[in-house]
């Protein structure tokens, strides 16, 4: 485990003294990293790819240790990293930049989607299948393939438990564009499961019109 | 449901079928404030259409929820590594940052 990197002794003393308070202290470093499963989950989340997210969590705690000094001894960790891997990972879409189309829409139009899909699954003649079978690799599957804001919008809230004004906190955007983007996420998952339950055979009216 | 349940009041609004259908993320995530969410209990209380509704999101929200630990989690052998090679960074980082070698 990390121990302190700052010897005693009056010159090591001296020249920790150069060091901001955070840096230096072990307690930082540990409560950083037991923050990595989270952190590791977060990353491949945003890169869907394991080398990728590795060296996203790699950057994230580099920055996190140069900043170490702007980190509040009573914040919450796990935030602060989320923020600066989120970063990080903009930070680096931004040089192969594919520009997302508004992605922002109404929320309120996407609660009542989120609705007509439940009336989609009724009129399949199967509404109670998320109980019956086991869909979490269908989950993980619909999960990857949503476009990054809207996976990221659904890993922090569904997934780690956030609220909305914590994720809206990571990702840096006003609340209502984390509705948008969570709202929006859920929907298009629901879409890929009831297509996923539909093409393995669980619903057993499988016209599904206004589905998708 | 884990609905959040209060006493209703005079201030408490009247929803009707959309009103209510249109904060049903927001309830089932616990984001409503009071009066908004005394207001849809009441309404799920009286209506036979909505709470369908409300119950099957929440199958849907818990399915997801459920999901986690099998869907985004890197395994643990690759976790241990991983914490390995930033331990070691980070180790390295403050060394250079104390001016230690």
């Amino acid at each position: 485990m990390l121990g302190p990197t700052v010897p005693g002794g009056q010159y090591h003393l001296t020249r920790a003294l150069h060091v901001t308070e955070s840096s230096a202290n072990p307690s930082f470093q540990d409560a950083a990293l037991a923050c990595l499963g989270h952190l590791a989950r977060f990353a491949l989340s945003l890169t869907r790819d394991e080398s990728a997210a590795d060296d996203l969590v790699q950057e994230t705690y580099l920055r996190a240790l140069r900043g170490s000094h702007t980190f509040q001894p009573d914040g919450d960790m796990r935030r602060w990293l989320f923020t600066i891997c989120k970063n990080a990972f903009l930070r680096e879409r931004e040089r192969t930049k594919r520009d997302e189309v508004s992605l922002d829409g109404d929320p309120t139009d996407e609660t009542l989607a989120a609705v007509a899909l439940h009336n989609a699954w009724v009129g399949s003649g199967d509404a109670d299948v998320m109980e019956r079978i086991d869909l979490a690799p269908a989950i993980a599957t619909a999960i990857a393939a949503l476009s990054a804001p809207l996976r990221v919008a659904v890993v922090l809230v569904d997934l780690e438990g956030y609220d909305y004004v914590a994720a809206a906190d990571v990702l840096q955007v006003p609340i209502g564009t984390v509705r948008s983007r969570l709202f929006r996420g859920r929907r298009l998952l629901q879409e890929s499961l009831m297509h996923y339950a539909r093409d393995a055979g669980f619903l057993p009216n499988a016209g599904l019109r206004g589905a998708s | 449901m884990n609905a959040p349940t209060s006493t209703i009041g005079a201030d408490t609004p009247v929803f009707d079928c959309r009103q209510t259908v249109r904060r049903l993320w927001d309830y089932l995530d616990g984001q409503l404030g009071p009066v908004d969410t005394v207001a849809i209990d009441a309404h799920l209380r009286e209506c036979e259409r909505c709470p369908p509704h409300f119950v099957f999101e929440r199958r849907f929200l818990d399915a997801v929820r459920a999901s986690r630990d099998a869907t985004m989690t890197p395994d643990a052998g690759k976790i241990r590594a991983l914490g390995e090679r930033v331990a070691a960074m980070l180790a390295a980082g403050e060394r250079r940052t104390t001016g230690d070698t």
